[in-house]
């Protein structure tokens, strides 16, 4: 058990609860609130994460493999039944309700998708060929596919670094690999012209250029930035945030976290929260180094890779290093499914790291050391 | 070879982080320069624009005609408007407005904003129309409505009383065709311009409020004042603001008119219940002292009725009949030919003309009224008895564009320069004109048409009171204006209008002036208007006309002249349209009604109502 792993784990919730608090409290047209609700609740998802992720953790990881291709199932028709079930929110169909909560199934897609691909791949030697590729990308794009018709362009952005991670550590070749990318960033026109609806584009006209739609999209960034420059070294205290407070950032407690801690704790409290990630990923990559078990190799490297990813574009819009997204910042951002699915392959990655596995095959990663 | 990919993995992922360390060490520490700190504290400040009251528009005694004044409306949010059950009865019972009012001043604010959404870009997820509350009804009874509301607000949800100054135009016919209105400026819509250089530079922005039509519009930046500010700082602790400083807005300045009210009024009543107009005018300084056309409407309730005035084009009473409607002249242009022949030298005052009441010109046969004979005149009597074959003869010993060039020099056909907008210049026909429109060359009978005001001639009644104060004042054409002055809000003078005046002096003989006056006299004493009551007493000049228009009951009926005719102050011309009367029967009585009330004596006159349209 990487007991340090795990602290990081639980710090990064607890600023998040924290940060969540401060967030959702400030000045409204009605007077001043208080963000315990918001808080509240997303400690209810901690919980709920909690006994979930204990659950994950005590179960050999094994038993993941065994059924990786029925949660892989599962994941498709869960995302096949939120489009035609599922509630419609702000133009998009990404969530049901179950039991008075609200899910979102494409985050748990990206767990199935990584479980899937690691039992694919785990004893193959065909992703040395270029061909061999065509499959992992076929198991990775039909759930992404589906997402994107929601739509949610965010999340589905999130399963081609982990693919990649994947088949990278699989040993598929790099050269074909940047075919496969090249192919793919040649495909980028033919997406914004066609498949990209107006707000999506909005996103990237007002990362390149902010003041151009700046009480619109460009709004978001413009407050972002000028409440992460104006939070110093020291920053304003926790609460203190004045932009944060007048309700000036938007989606302070979900997409934006960031800026509020960067706001209120300042130039220390944005590297905390880096060093904390920092330490995470050392812990993760460790275990995936100590891991014979190509199954856990691969498992470990996805969840890192899609935890990584959402970090890295997260933290990045925020300072406008990258367009809005609507990524949300793991373990910290406030929501439920995101939240929970963190967790999950927080949890995973535990798992793997807890239980050594002899390996007697001969053949693993098709002959890699 | 898996541990290495693994460590290019993990470099990879740490180099991302690099970045976003040295990002955030970028905007927090290096960038002090862009002050974000500074933007931020900024964004506790929140300012906001004061209005300024628009200055009052008064005549020239200082009664006010035009001025804001606070009301209380009751006013319901926009979501709210489009589920009327919920309001309906209780507004109903409230206020006592019809039902359909209500439905219908609701709805009408629905498409007005329906029309806005139109206009403005979709990805504008609102727009502050749909956010705000708006008039239902204006001007709830401070008393009975307002206490209710306020003290039970749960009993009217979505109900709210505002206070806001609106424009009330104090005597809401008074004038109306002269004052204007305000409104908001739409984007798009021309601002109004200056109508002096003297006046101050406004820079417009759509939404404000602002002049439209007469004098709100032509004396806009006067009218103007200038907003305030107030500087608010968010109460981080409190969640309220508190007001940090303060710049009281400026009011606008008053503009006094050379209106006289009683004037006005009285002009005003005499022409109720007929299609006309009457203006009154000081022949030495062309100061206006009443402008009144008929039919009129209520300034208070244009908006409202506005669809319903425009559309009614039987009586058009947004027309101002006064500047805007030009009708053949009549007789009255008679002055101006005897002002020619004289002047020409064709004839003079002794020259005597024969009339057999009769004309002929080739086939077609030109009378006098009636055909009456009226004997050997001289131009005095031509006059005295409106003679057409005096006139006629003259005409022809003239040329058409000589006799039109002098009409013009006396005010007729051209535009008076009066301070309103869309002032109509109306026409005297030459040779260059007939050319122009009618594909051919000055005929005999246009002379003909000309000297008695027939024909292709269209002329204003302003442009006759000008004409009548060159005559009575000795031979100048004075510039009519309504501006009196302007005075900022404290009484001092910003601009006297007596600054203004221009006047045209003519080229008449004071002999001419004299016997055109005398005859102008006699028209009165012994000629077609001797039998009106008061215009002997009153001293009035002047001279009837009445213009055919080919219908044999629609006449266009004249008088006008000036008084007193000893020593002249006012000029002024009456003209009736339509109706089965004559000059001196309708239009004399509303010229001594007017005169009466102006000259503030009382000689017990009825006008005569003469037939209704």
């Amino acid at each position: 058990m990487d007991w340090v792993f795990l602290g990081t784990v639980v710090a990064l919730c607890g600023v998040g609860l924290i940060f969540i608090w401060s967030a959702a409290s400030g000045v409204r047209s009605d007077g001043l609130v208080h963000g315990d609700r918001t808080m509240l609740r997303q400690a209810q998802w901690l919980v709920i994460s909690i006994l979930v992720a204990g659950a994950v953790l005590l179960i050999d990881y094994e038993l993941f493999r065994k059924h990786a291709y029925a949660i892989y199932s599962l994941g498709l028709a869960s995302l096949v039944f939120v489009l035609v079930f599922g509630a419609q929110v702000r133009g998009a169909t990404r969530w049901i309700r179950i039991a008075g909560f609200q899910i979102q199934p494409s985050e748990f897609v990206k767990i199935a998708v990584v479980l899937a691909l690691a039992r694919f791949l785990m004893y193959r030697r065909s992703q040395r060929t270029f061909s061999g590729i065509i499959a992992p990308f076929v198991i990775t794009l039909v759930p992404v596919g589906l997402i994107l018709i929601q739509p949610d362009m965010g999340t589905s952005l999130v399963f081609i670094p982990a693919l990649f991670a994947m088949l990278y550590a699989a040993g598929a070749r790099v050269r074909h690999l940047a075919l496969y990318a090249g192919a793919g960033l040649a495909m980028a026109p033919v997406l914004w012209f066609f498949k990209m609806n107006e707000m999506q584009r909005g996103r990237i006209l007002s990362f390149i250029d902010p003041q151009k739609d700046a009480m619109d999209t460009g709004f978001h960034i413009i407050q972002s930035i000028i409440a992460i420059g104006s939070g110093g070294v020291t920053g304003k205290g926790l609460g203190s945030g004045t932009q944060n407070l007048l309700n000036l950032v938007p989606a302070a407690e979900t997409d934006f976290i960031f800026s509020v801690i960067a706001e209120e704790w300042g130039l220390l409290g944005g590297l905390m929260v880096l060093a904390l990630f920092f330490i995470l990923f050392t812990r993760g990559i460790d275990i995936a180094a100590k891991t014979r078990e190509p199954f856990g190799r691969l498992v470990v490297v996805g969840c890192l890779a899609i935890i990584a990813f959402q970090v890295v574009v997260n933290i990045g819009m925020t300072m406008r290093l990258c367009p809005i997204t609507g990524l949300t910042l793991p373990f910290v951002s406030y929501g439920g499914s995101s939240l929970l699915s963190s967790s999950i392959m927080a949890a995973l990655i535990l798992n793997v790291g807890m239980r050594y596995k002899q390996v007697v095959a001969p053949d693993d990663f098709g002959g890699l050391e | 070879m898996f541990a290495r990919r693994l460590i290019i993995l993990y470099g990879f992922i740490c180099l991302m982080l690099v970045v976003l360390a040295g990002r955030l060490f970028h905007l927090q520490v290096l960038c002090a320069d862009r002050d974000y700190a500074g933007q931020a504290r900024s964004r506790l400040f929140r300012q906001e624009e004061v209005a300024p009251i628009r200055g009052l528009v008064v005549d020239r005694h200082g009664e006010a005609l035009a001025m804001d004044r606070p009301t209380t409306d009751l006013v319901i949010h926009y979501q709210l408007l489009q589920e009327p059950e919920s309001w309906l009865d209780s507004v109903h019972e409230l206020t006592g407005a019809p039902r359909e009012h209500l439905l219908a001043s609701a709805q009408s604010t629905i498409n007005r904003v329906q029309r806005i959404r139109e206009r403005v870009p979709a990805r504008y997820r609102w727009i502050r129309e749909e956010t705000i509350a708006h008039p239902v009804v204006r001007n709830v009874s401070l008393e009975r409505v307002v206490p209710r509301v306020e003290a039970n607000p749960e009993r009217y949800p979505g109900i709210e009383i505002r206070v806001q100054q609106s424009r009330r135009y104090l005597y809401g016919t008074l004038a109306s065709h002269l004052l204007g209105f305000v409104g908001e400026l739409q984007s798009g819509e021309t601002p109004p311009q200056r109508a002096d250089e003297i006046m101050p530079e406004k820079d417009y922005q759509p939404g404000e409020t602002v002049g439209k039509g007469g004098l709100e519009m032509q004396y806009d930046s006067w009218l103007q004042g200038e907003p305030g500010m107030r500087l608010y700082r968010i109460n981080l602790e409190q969640g309220g603001s508190e007001i940090v400083a303060e710049q009281p807005a400026k009011p606008g300045n008053t503009v006094w008119l050379t209106l006289d009210s009683k004037t006005q009024r009285a002009a005003e009543e005499a022409l109720e219940g007929l299609i006309g107009a009457v203006v009154v005018m000081d022949a030495r300084s062309g100061a206006v002292r009443a402008m009144a056309s008929s039919p009129g409407f209520d300034v208070n309730e244009l908006r409202e009725n506005y669809s319903e005035l425009a559309s009614d084009r039987e009586n058009r009473p947004l027309l101002n009949r006064a500047i805007q409607d030009p009708v053949p002249l009549g007789s009255v242009m008679k002055i101006s030919g005897a002002v020619a022949a004289l002047e020409e030298g064709v004839i003079n005052e002794h020259t005597t003309l024969n009339c057999q009441g009769v004309y002929r010109l080739g086939s077609h046969e030109f009378a006098c009224l009636g055909r009456y004979a009226h004997g050997d005149l001289t131009v005095k009597g031509a006059l005295e008895h409106s003679c057409n074959v005096f006139f006629f003869r003259v005409a022809r010993m003239m040329d058409g564009d000589v006799m039109a060039a002098w009409a013009r020099d006396l005010g007729l056909g051209v535009k008076s320069g009066i301070d309103l907008p869309f002032e109509w210049s109306g026409r005297v026909p030459d040779s260059t004109w007939t050319r122009e429109n009618r594909g051919r060359g000055w005929f005999p009978g246009d002379s003909l048409n000309l000297s008695i005001g027939q024909g292709d001639t269209l002329v204003t009644p302003l442009q006759v009171a000008v004409m009548m104060a060159a005559i009575a004042n000795g031979g100048y054409a004075p510039r009519p204006h309504l501006l009196g002055a302007v005075r900022d809000g404290e009484g001092r003078l910003v601009y006297d209008g007596g600054m203004n005046n221009i006047e045209r002096r003519l080229n008449i003989s004071q002999n001419t002036l004299r016997i055109v006056r005398d005859a102008s006299r006699a028209v009165v004493t012994t000629g077609t208007a001797r039998r009106i009551e008061g215009l002997k007493e009153l001293g009035v000049a002047g001279k009837t006309g009445t213009a055919q228009t080919g219908r044999s009951n629609e006449n266009h009926a004249w008088f006008a002249g000036y008084a007193p005719y000893d020593n002249p102050e006012v000029s002024f011309a009456v003209v009736i349209h339509r109706t089965s009367d004559h000059g001196g029967t309708v239009s004399g009585p509303i010229a001594a009604k007017t005169l009466s009330a102006y000259f503030d004596v009382d000689y017990g006159i009825e006008a005569a109502r003469g037939d209704r349209q």
